[in-house]
């Protein structure tokens, strides 16, 4: 199964994060009355990388933005993060 | 058109748009180098603010109506930000401003994703908007539910 792909967006005080717009139309297809967050931003006040977003971390952010539990997300095929200008992987789980 | 006519065009949708949103009661700001935004549209009160990438293009008349060409960077279309930016697509024929088309990047980004709109030409995405006196589209896209949408600056009283 196709894994949810969340869009990030890096800046200096932190990253945007967003799910794709195919995931969107994926999950709205799949969960009645679905209606996610239309994005997150993390913010560090110094400037920072992906290096310092922790493993549970991402996971959070992706079930924020799905409103899904981490099981649910699991059972989807896992998630990916992914930079939608290079398609550049930063940081994936994806279902065993 | 010549490269300083397009200049000139460019930068009389810029100022229309930012007449339209200082009318509305918002402050605009521009920025002191142009490297992706064209206006800065400020809340006085609270310091919110929006980023803005006005686009404008003369109206070619057609048979019905007429058609008017954007080129959008595919870099900047695909980036995500916060505060996210918002696209005003300014069409200006002879007689006057034809219409302001406001659309949200996230929007803009869907709509080629999903439903293909405009076409991939060197590193940018390029929109041919057409209308009628029924209908605003591109790719066969309905375009009218972001005619005129100003509504993320509804008009303040000062």
């Amino acid at each position: 199964m196709a894994p949810i792909v969340i869009e990030v967006g890096k800046q200096m005080n932190g990253a945007t994060f967003r799910l794709s717009p195919k995931t969107e139309v994926l999950l709205s297809s799949r969960i009645p009355n679905w209606s996610p967050a239309s994005s997150i931003f993390v913010s560090f006040d110094t400037q920072w990388d992906f290096d310092r977003l922790h493993d549970p971390m991402w996971t959070q952010i992706a079930m924020l933005l799905t409103g899904l539990s981490e099981e649910q997300i699991q059972n989807l095929g896992g998630f990916i993060f992914m930079s939608p200008f290079d398609k550049e992987v930063v940081f994936e789980s994806r279902a065993a | 058109m010549s490269r300083k006519q397009n200049l000139y065009v460019g930068r009389a949708g810029q100022m229309a748009v930012m007449a339209e949103l200082l009318w509305r009661g918002w402050n605009v700001a521009l920025p002191e180098v142009d490297v992706g935004e064209d206006v800065f549209v400020v809340k006085d009160e609270s310091g919110e603010l929006w980023r803005v990438q006005v686009k404008t293009a003369t109206a070619k008349p057609q048979q019905t109506g007429y058609s008017a060409q954007f080129k959008v960077s595919l870099k900047q279309l695909e980036t995500l930000r916060t505060p996210d930016l918002v696209y005003i697509f300014a069409i200006r024929s002879l007689a006057g401003w034809e219409t302001f088309i406001v659309m949200d990047r996230s929007t803009l980004h869907r709509e080629h994703e999903i439903h293909r709109i405009g076409s991939v030409s060197q590193g940018n995405l390029v929109l041919r908007v057409s209308q009628d006196a029924s209908f605003l589209r591109c790719s066969e896209r309905d375009l009218l539910p972001y005619e005129g949408d100003w509504s993320r600056w509804p008009v303040l009283p000062h």
